[in-house]
């Protein structure tokens, strides 16, 4: 990411949550961070900080910000947490209808009204939270439409020379009459469906890590409880049998407490997690040539890296209102 | 705006003509459906049925779980007074409904948003046991683990209430995610965002097996002078980036927390910040702190109360007792990931291993008892027994590396030594002022004496004077003016100053000065004090040397040009101690201690200046020391009896650390300087701690051959 962006990225943070800034050298900045905001950098009340890698070689009191530093990652994690949503409207001349099934053949089309019609672009950050880390974008692209959604591995990169962000005024906007919510529930069970089988395989690896691990403390552990009750029942022989007992017995309810402290750590280390994150969603407005009531229009060839899914049945294409 | 349309308008308040309401209780309710909307993943909600779900929010995430335990995610819809779900179908089929069927729903967890889903079954067909029983044991409705962070609404109610935001701002986020995004499992981010890190190939070995096979909790092991701190630093760095830490506390000794800041910071860009800057330990994300401090009475329970990312401990081999507080304490912090540090994990005996490793991962070298019976060898505690099925049991959890593992060239350090004999009016000068010091070491300042000299005051003197005669001249010329000793303390200081003044050029800076007009390459000099740093500076000048002049006072672009100057033109660079830190002198291969600090670490950290992992040609090292003053006392104990100027970088400290002394080497040499009533008391003084030192460094030789013996052995 260039350097220009991440700065646009950071100021824009900054600007969000208040924190103010002033350039004090050439290409470095000074920020005073506010109360509310400085547990997130760590307590420090001023940051001075570079988007530059070799002024901060020169200069290490310096905080650098750039592609592989804490700050950016936390920078941007944050940001994710703020919701945005955009629309952009396409400017390709209107798609026509689909011809059916008999290709090549001439058809008249009469009443058709170009319209822009909604496709919905939501973007997930999908983390796999177990001992390892790791993050995978996913794009899916539902179509009310045509009742799909479309699946891919990576964020969609819209070209922006083909969408703008203003309409065209002469096209009205047709509401596809589906329900959003459904829409997203339904990209959320098909990104559940493409996790599934790596889902099983983490999760069964995991168990066996905890099972392996869970086995050796509880062994030892048990073991030394053991080791200290046999040596509570030599006790009797010492002279201060009593007090000595009550020691062994106080060890041994820390040992308890142990063994469940080590657990839960170990629980805690081994469980898997995937926490799903809608990071966006774009409203793609697309120019189309508007049917008449009772034509229905044919499934659209798939790109080779897409899982495409019907929402309904071929019977059922035709937009009609939410209930 | 992508609204959902309706062909009318419905809110929470309106009935609706797809759902009838049976019964209604406190906390449930049964009803029948009407049509097919509930098959396809609608239910439409009815005032009754609104009560049972009191959420503000607009959007709400609300879980069913059915007589199967299958979990079924809905989204309820406030304002649109339906709820979503698209496996109310399956449930209906699986459940043989039909329509007419009554529908239950009761609410097990209002905080978890969770309701039982079932079928209602006629009075007659129902066991009066079921009645009350609300018994349900959580499962996802595929088996998988996945959260649904609850942000996910809000961009949802965005997009239904057609609350868009430029393309500028959502695309910039994508970027960032995609930035964020890790392509190739093998890559090290931190590596990035690393300075004057050379990373060798033992430490990314370490880095990638610590993240990988040992999955965060190792023992680093190698030996001094391999960069164990590099690899905790490049490790952690990794884990923040990945975002799969972020609380860390590192527990360190009190003497080393300033350099693991520095060195953190310098060459991790990572602000760690120390116990007595932080509000607590629980708000606080990186912290440092002495293990002391940690263990203290005052902070014990408020970090055993942490739930830690990563904890990172060094110099681990204090924690080679079981029964010791600092055992216990450590033991006891919750951690997810765990970093121990020790180039020597074994000091006296086997046992030492198996606390640290305990610790570690508890069970891994079984129970003691059974450790003593496979590992111990009876005569010898240090040498075990089975050693090879010990070192791969070890494997597991240890990493150490030895220097003749790795490719590294290791740059020897010569030293010179050249010792001087003080002039008469110098000696007359060091003798007088040094009785000065003894008799007014202990005249504090009382209340009807109180221009007292303090007696930081005084031992400073004494450094000066072991620096340079135009340093102590300074000092005293201020001391005078100052007014403030306006007693009988003027009149010696007086005196002191007259002797100062006759004395003409120093025997030490004549010496420098033969040498310099034998050497014709780049040098540092270190001293203390800006007083002789002036007085050298100017002296070298007139002679026609190159000269760079280094001390705290030089703003950051001006150290940068001096530096660049240095390498660039000019053959002398002459520095205060803030000299170089953090930079790269190690073009430089010639430094000169015109003066000599007390505290031995100073001298070892001006000679890491060009004497570090990753200088290519050995160095020399030039002592000037004037004969029997202090400075010559401490360069025999340091040069003599542990031979310092030819440790290996880091073993320095592991020899200090054997005295086991609550003292620093230099609050010691202080006690002797100020309470020995002569000279001779005082030498005798020296030679005791001197015999200390060759203890110590007798030890560190015994640890460190056993080390060999156990991890090497029968190679």
């Amino acid at each position: 990411m260039e350097t220009s962006k991440i700065q646009t990225l950071v100021f824009s943070f900054m600007d969000k949550v208040g924190i103010s800034r002033t350039q004090s050298d050439a290409g470095v900045w000074s920020a005073y961070i506010p109360e509310a905001e400085r547990a997130f950098f760590n307590g420090y009340e001023f940051l001075h900080f570079t988007f530059d890698r070799e002024i901060a070689e020169r200069r290490r009191e310096l905080e650098l910000i750039c592609p592989g530093s804490f700050l950016l990652r936390k920078i941007v994690d944050r940001l994710v947490e703020i919701p945005k949503v955009s629309r952009l409207f396409s400017n390709a001349a209107p798609e026509l209808p689909a011809t059916g099934n008999h290709p090549g053949e001439l058809r008249v089309l009469s009443g058709c009204k170009a319209h822009y019609r909604q496709q919905v672009l939501f973007h997930f950050r999908v983390s796999i939270i177990g001992d390892q880390r790791t993050e995978q974008l996913f794009s899916a692209l539902a179509d009310p439409a045509k009742h799909e959604i479309s699946l891919k591995e990576g964020l969609t990169g819209i070209d922006l020379t083909t969408f703008t962000e203003t309409a065209d005024p002469a096209l009205p906007i047709q509401e596809s009459g589906e329900d959003l919510v459904r829409l997203y529930l339904q990209a959320c069970r098909t990104l559940e469906a493409s996790l599934e089988d790596r889902v099983r395989e983490l999760q069964t690896e995991a168990d066996e890590a905890f099972r392996e691990e869970l086995e050796k403390v509880q062994a030892y552990l048990e073991d030394q409880k053991k080791e200290l009750q046999k040596k509570r029942e030599n006790v009797c022989f010492h002279l201060y049998f009593f007090q000595k007992e009550e020691e062994i017995d106080k060890m041994v309810r820390e040992l308890e407490n142990e063994q469940t402290r080590k657990i839960e750590e170990l629980k805690e280390k081994h469980a898997l997690k995937i926490q799903v994150s809608l990071i966006n969603a774009v409203v793609l407005c697309i120019p189309t040539l508007g049917l008449p009531t009772g034509q229905t229009a044919t499934r659209r060839k798939r790109d080779s890296n897409v899982f495409p899914i019907h929402l309904g049945s071929p019977d059922r294409l035709e937009a009609r209102p939410a209930v | 705006m992508m609204t959902n349309t309706t062909t009318a308008k419905r809110g929470p308040g309106m009935k609706s003509p797809l759902v009838q309401i049976n019964t209604v209780g406190e906390s449930g309710i049964a009803f029948q459906v009407k049509g097919k909307a509930f098959q396809e993943g609608y239910l439409f909600l009815t005032p009754e049925m609104h009560r049972l779900f009191p959420f503000k929010e607009e959007l709400s995430s609300i879980l069913f779980v059915d007589e199967a335990e299958v979990v079924h995610s809905a989204i309820y819809h406030k304002g649109r007074g339906y709820m979503v779900c698209l496996t109310f179908g399956e449930w209906w089929e699986k459940s043989g409904m039909r329509e007419g069927d009554q529908i239950g729903i009761e609410l097990i967890s209002l905080a978890e948003r969770k309701y039982k889903l079932s079928r209602v079954m006629p009075e007659s067909a129902r066991a009066a046991s079921d009645v009350d029983a609300v018994t349900v044991s959580m499962k996802p409705a595929a088996d998988l683990p996945i959260h649904y962070t609850p942000g996910n609404l809000e961009v949802l109610r965005k997009l239904i209430t057609g609350d868009f935001s430029p393309y500028a701002e959502t695309g910039l986020i994508l970027q960032g995610e995609e930035m964020n995004a890790r392509t190739d499992e093998q890559d090290l981010l931190s590596l990035k965002t690393c300075f004057g890190v050379s990373a060798y190939q033992h430490q990314l070995n370490t880095v990638h097996s610590v993240l990988g096979r040992y999955n965060g909790r190792a023992l680093l092991a190698d030996e001094v002078g391999l960069g164990k701190t590099i690899e905790a630093g490049l490790i952690l760095k990794e884990y923040l980036l990945r975002g799969m830490v972020r609380k860390v506390l590192i527990l360190t000794p009190a003497s080393l927390i300033t350099q693991w800041q520095q060195e953190l910071k310098t060459k991790f860009d990572l602000s760690f910040k120390n116990h007595n800057e932080i509000p607590d330990w629980e708000q606080s994300d990186l912290v440092i702190a002495s293990l002391d401090t940690a263990k203290s009475q005052k902070n014990q329970k408020s970090v055993q109360k942490v739930n830690y990312d990563l904890l990172i401990i060094d110099e681990a081999h204090k924690l080679k007792n079981k029964k010791t507080q600092n055992w216990k304490f450590v033991n006891s912090i919750k951690t997810k990931y765990l970093l121990m540090l020790t180039a020597t994990p074994i000091q006296n005996d086997l046992i030492e291993l198996f606390n640290l490793i305990t610790i570690l991962k508890p069970g891994h070298l079984s129970t003691l008892q059974k450790f003593k019976g496979d590992f111990l060898a009876e005569r010898d505690k240090r040498i075990p027994k089975n050693s090879i099925k010990l070192r791969a049991m070890l494997s597991e959890i240890m990493i150490r590396h030895r220097r003749s593992d790795t490719m590294i060239k290791f740059p020897q350090r010569f030293v010179h030594t050249q010792t001087i004999t003080l002039k008469p009016d110098e000696a007359r000068l060091y003798s007088e002022l040094t009785d000065f010091i003894r008799r007014r070491y202990f005249t504090l300042p009382t209340h009807n004496n109180p221009r007292g000299i303090n007696r930081l005051t005084l031992i400073l003197l004494q450094k000066l004077m072991g620096s340079s005669t135009q340093a102590l001249k300074r000092a005293l010329t201020k001391m005078i003016s100052s007014n403030f000793y306006k007693d009988d303390f003027d009149d010696s200081l007086k005196r002191l100053l007259d002797l100062a003044n006759n004395v003409g050029m120093s025997r030490k800076t004549e010496v420098l000065l033969e040498l310099l007009g034998n050497l014709n390459e780049k040098l540092i000099i270190f001293t203390q004090f800006r007083g002789t740093q002036d007085y050298l500076t100017d002296l070298l000048r007139e002679r026609g040397y190159t000269v760079s002049v280094f001390n705290g006072q030089l703003s950051q672009t001006e150290k940068d040009a001096c530096i660049e100057k240095f390498r660039n033109e000019n053959q002398i660079l002459i520095s205060t101690e803030s000299g170089g830190e953090g930079r790269n002198l190690q073009f430089c291969k010639v430094l000169v201690n015109y003066d000599l600090p007390w505290n031995p670490m100073r001298i070892e950290q001006r000679i890491g200046r060009i004497h570090r992992l990753g200088q290519t040609d050995d160095v020399h090292i030039i002592n000037l020391s004037a004969s029997d003053t202090i400075e010559s006392y401490v360069l025999e104990l340091l040069d003599k009896k542990i031979n310092m100027f030819r440790l290996i970088i880091g073993e320095l400290e592991m020899i200090l650390g054997n005295m086991h002394s609550k003292k620093t080497l230099e609050q010691i040499i202080i006690d002797i300087v100020t309470m020995s009533p002569n000279q001779e008391a005082m030498k005798r003084k020296f030679q005791t701690l001197g015999n200390k030192l060759e203890r110590a460094l007798k030890t560190h030789q015994d640890i460190t051959r056993s080390q060999e013996d156990i991890f090497n052995g029968n190679e």
